[in-house]
């Protein structure tokens, strides 16, 4: 009966109209089996990347674990004059002030030879003529940020299994905010070291540069940003988009005062962004710092 | 060639006569492992050298829960002039009501007797401490009359109040509590304030403002040590012993860890109290003389959860090992079968 309809459709249609419907299906056709064919490559690429960077990424979980729990955890019960907050929200804010700098260095020492390995050593994913450079950059890309993301989400999950050792129940649901506003942040910076190693010429040169950028590079940006414009909110400046990641835990961060502005300098103190600020902030790095990265892999040669 | 070799053994002899780990790193490994051993479930250390207590400074939160609430039995043999609220805040009237207590620091700090004065008996009886000043009995009159120096345990904590609803995050209330470590040092605060109190009493200038202090007995300081919270050192059972004995307090027994008070209002009552090993107060029970329990709070902890998680966390990396194990016998196994 549908059948039925669709032949007298058909017979009724313009040719011409009917060329260009075929020659479209055919086409979404070609695009379907190119997209099904680069995700299979993709995820054959990250899943051999995770694979590669597993004794690193154990070492890493390991270290982390271990700054957790052996500064963290075991002077605020052991020390005779440890501390804990008054309130969870306030001991996700300090640990997170103190744990969540380290996701950018261990990020670091992950994504560093994402593309400038493949140049050094003649055993990477280019000697595959199967590969195309796209396929490698974004394969490469997800493998990394996903064992990136799982070591975050280790992180966040024992700050809360001693939050309720400390606090007990309720269990804090802030923090995945801040989890997600950390993993957009670990978006756009592990673009940037992925840029950084489109180019430099080996990891070490990448990491060195990555976390210059982010410790001192924003901090200095900002600082001559505000000197110029001082009424200027720094949202070019990722160290200031950060503090988003710590203050977020508070439930009513949206409420805060963001600005404190000195009456006699007029100087602006910017305490955090907001989050629309923030998401757009790091969108663009992400998309700006990728594109680039493709386009400077795209054309290296050797 | 020989020349060569002496060299490279030398340089062997040099590298395996240098100690693994240098002497600075070892010591602050060996003095870390010692501060742990010492300290092996958060117990706190054996600070003021003279008394044979210490206190086990633990932080973290305590619950309580209202298991039992007879407020008619409560009035029966109690009557009107003490009811739940004076000991807790909030709604300590409800069966299944819950609060919170959560220790946050602590400092080990000197203090005069002056001080005790005053976060204790002063408050107790509504003494307003700068009207003493101006009527001369000021930190230095203190201070000279009474030379004692008392080493407390001063403890921050935060608290929330009993209530019917879930606890919120953010508490209600922020206390200061204080532990005194020789039960030496309540018998010689109870003797000084009598001893004051016999002067403040007599003198013209404080008859006139119409204040005067009351005689406490053993049994009253101990009934208000308790309603203020009362935490012990430890051992708990010792130190519990020695308070009621230097007290001299008559209607107290001490069995193990806990304390049993006897009152008389309508009629007979008891209250037992359970100290843990830290000296906390972990359940409150109220008797009547026949042993019907209509009031019970108990308390818990959420670091008891501590060992717990550690060996699920322990199996479960056991777990992970063992599968990895497994997976690469298999391997293994498959190339070596082809």
């Amino acid at each position: 009966m549908i059948f039925d309809h669709f032949n007298k459709l058909m017979k009724h249609m313009d040719p011409w109209l009917l060329g260009l419907l075929f020659k479209v299906n055919s086409w979404l056709k070609a695009f379907i089996k190119q997209v099904k064919i680069d995700l299979t490559q993709i995820l054959q690429v990250m899943k051999f990347e995770v694979q590669l960077h597993k004794i690193r990424f154990i070492i890493i979980t390991i270290i982390s674990i271990f700054l957790m729990v052996f500064s963290g955890f075991l002077p605020t019960i052991l020390l005779p004059f440890g501390f804990i907050s008054d309130s969870p929200y306030l001991f996700f804010t300090m640990s997170l002030s103190l744990f969540s700098f380290l996701a950018p260095l261990f990020s670091c020492l992950l994504f560093s030879g994402v593309i400038c390995t493949e140049y050094k050593r003649n055993v990477g994913f280019l000697r595959l003529p199967v590969l195309k450079k796209h396929q490698i950059l974004i394969g490469k890309f997800l493998g990394n940020y996903f064992l990136t993301l799982i070591l975050v989400a280790i992180i966040y999950t024992m700050m809360t299994v001693f939050s309720f050792l400390f606090y007990g129940p309720p269990i804090v649901l802030t923090p995945i905010i801040s989890f997600m506003f950390l993993s957009l942040f670990l978006l756009a910076y592990c673009s940037i070291v992925t840029f950084l190693s489109s180019f430099m010429p080996s990891a070490l040169s990448v990491i060195i540069t990555a976390l210059a950028l982010f410790l001192f590079g924003f901090g200095i940006l900002q600082s001559i940003g505000q000197a110029i414009f001082p009424e200027l909110e720094p949202l070019y400046s990722l160290m200031y988009v950060f503090n988003i990641v710590t203050v977020s835990v508070q439930p009513d961060f949206m409420d805060q005062e963001r600005v404190y502005v000195d009456p006699e300098t007029n100087y602006h103190f910017w305490s955090f962004p907001t989050v629309e600020g923030a998401l757009l902030t790091l969108i663009i790095y992400f998309l700006v710092s990728i594109t680039l990265a493709y386009i400077i892999f795209r054309r290296r040669r050797g | 060639m020989h020349l060569k070799t002496k060299n490279y053994c030398n340089s062997w002899h040099r590298r395996k006569s240098r100690p693994f780990i240098s002497k600075s790193w070892l010591s602050i490994m060996v003095m870390f492992f010692i501060m742990i051993i010492i300290n092996p479930q958060g117990k706190g250390y054996p600070y003021g050298g003279e008394t044979q207590y210490s206190y086990a400074n633990q932080r973290g939160a305590q619950f309580f829960q209202i298991d039992i609430c007879d407020l008619s039995e409560w009035n029966d043999t109690i009557g009107d002039s003490f009811s739940p609220e004076d000991w807790f805040d909030g709604a300590p009237n409800k069966t299944g009501n819950v609060a919170k207590r959560l220790y946050q620091r602590g400092f080990y700090i000197p203090i005069r007797t002056d001080d005790l004065f005053r976060r204790m008996f002063f408050r107790w009886f509504d003494i307003d401490y700068w009207t003493l000043h101006t009527l001369g009995y000021n930190s230095s009159y203190f201070d000279t009359r009474y030379e004692h120096w008392f080493w407390i345990w001063e403890l921050d904590y935060s608290q929330w109040e009993f209530t019917s609803e879930q606890l919120d995050h953010e508490p209600d209330e922020n206390y200061y509590r204080y532990v005194i470590l020789d039960p030496l040092d309540y018998q010689y605060l109870l003797t000084n304030y009598d001893d004051f109190r016999q002067v403040f009493n007599n003198d013209p200038d404080v008859q006139a403002l119409n204040y005067s202090l009351p005689q406490v007995s053993g049994d009253e300081f101990l009934f208000y040590l308790v309603l203020e919270d009362l935490i012990v050192a430890s051992p708990v059972n010792g130190f519990l012993r020695d308070l009621i004995d230097t007290l001299d307090c008559q209607n107290v027994t001490v069995e193990g860890n806990t304390m049993e008070l006897r009152f008389h209002g309508n009629k007979d009552y008891l209250l037992e109290l359970k100290f843990n090993e830290n000296g906390l107060i972990d359940r409150n029970i109220f008797k009547t003389a026949q042993g019907i329990t209509f009031f019970k709070i108990t308390s818990w902890y959420p670091m008891d959860f501590a060992p717990l998680i550690l060996i699920i966390s322990i199996v479960g990396l056991i777990a992970l090992i063992g599968l990895q194990v497994y997976k690469w016998r298999k391997k293994v196994k498959f190339f070596k079968n082809n």
